[in-house]
């Protein structure tokens, strides 16, 4: 009995501990890997998060004209030292707009006339040649409102220590006025030793 | 042959078990968490009433909830915002999280919902926000945890 107890009491901590190689982990838990020196996936959730917030506390989304609004989203432009898909930052900002219910997204327009999904730019453009409207631009094509949005970084080191701070900034204009009629700035600072990693 | 004592042995295999949980206690982190939610209409003056579940009473003297307020946006999004007082002699850091239900309590996804870390200061209060997914999610829950990356 008691050599069993002591065989628990040594063996609990480490089972507790984990053997482990491999894990799945709550994508918005706290046990996410973080690096010091480079941008991780929670702090694609934060800046969106933070840049969301602020456009719909500002009540902007409901003066925008022909409800729910046409919106067409520029490229991000990403002055960072990183090289990664924009849109694990951009999507999140989509899906969150369209949740409002206050904006859609303009697929089958876009800059250039290179529509995001060119599959349903054909389809809309033979829907138009059927109903006689194809030498007329589409005003469902016509975006409300455009979104840009810029992802700079600013690196700082105070001997082994080191910052990294990741800022997006997003202007909303209305189309109508050309007027920016919302900005907002989201910001993410991490510091640590070189390559550090945390939880 | 011998016979153990086996009294004391079976004492010290209890402080040896007990030992061992606390080690493992402290290797996993014991981390629990804090939640708050609303339990009834707003007031006149937007305030509502709230109902903590306390289990890290720590973590509640440096993240103490005084107050909720709540409010519309954009005509049918609810917001929230609630002031959190640290009662504490240096400046802490904690995590929380908002998530969202609909008014039959099933929740509601949002993209960008996640775990935030903030400082807070000597005795300050600090007011955190969130601002509802979509127009059908009424409810929130406000998740403290000690633990922050």
């Amino acid at each position: 009995m008691n050599t069993r107890l002591l065989v628990i009491a040594a063996t609990l901590p480490l089972a507790l501990i984990g053997c482990q190689k491999a894990q799945y982990v709550d994508p918005k838990g706290n046990d996410l890997i973080v690096n010091a020196d480079r941008m991780n996936i929670q702090d694609w959730n934060l800046l969106a998060d933070q840049v969301v917030q602020s456009m719909v506390n500002s009540g902007v989304l409901a003066r925008l004209p022909n409800q729910p609004a046409g919106v067409l989203l520029n490229p991000v432009i990403n002055t960072t030292t990183q090289q990664f898909d924009t849109d694990g930052i951009m999507k999140k900002i989509r899906i969150a707009l369209l949740n409002t219910g206050r904006c859609e997204v303009i697929m089958t327009a876009g800059p250039g006339g290179r529509a995001e999904d060119k599959i349903a730019q054909d389809a809309q453009a033979l829907k138009d040649f059927q109903s006689g409207k194809d030498n007329q631009v589409n005003p469902n094509n016509v975006p409300d409102a455009t979104l840009t949005a810029k992802l700079i970084e600013d690196r700082a080191r105070s001997g082994s220590m080191r910052q990294v701070a990741y800022v997006l900034q997003m202007s909303l204009t209305n189309t109508t006025t050309g007027r920016a009629v919302w900005e907002g700035e989201a910001s993410v600072i991490k510091q640590g030793q070189r390559s550090s990693v945390g939880f | 042959m011998s016979t153990a004592p086996t009294q004391p042995l079976r004492v010290s295999a209890r402080f040896a078990l007990i030992g061992a949980a606390a080690l493992a206690c402290v290797l996993v982190g014991c981390n629990t968490a804090n939640t708050t939610t609303a339990t009834g209409p707003t007031n006149a003056d937007g305030t509502v009433p709230f109902k903590q579940i306390i289990t890290n009473g720590w973590l509640n003297y440096k993240a103490n909830i005084v107050s909720v307020r709540e409010g519309v946006v954009n005509g049918d999004m609810k917001r929230v915002a609630v002031d959190v007082y640290s009662d504490q002699l240096t400046t802490q850091r904690f995590s929380y999280r908002f998530d969202w239900s609909d008014a039959a309590g099933m929740p509601v996804q949002s993209a960008t919902a996640s775990l935030t870390s903030v400082t807070i200061k000597p005795k300050e209060t600090i007011t955190l926000t969130s601002v509802a997914p979509s127009p059908q999610a009424v409810q929130w829950r406000l998740t403290f945890l000690d633990k922050q990356y």
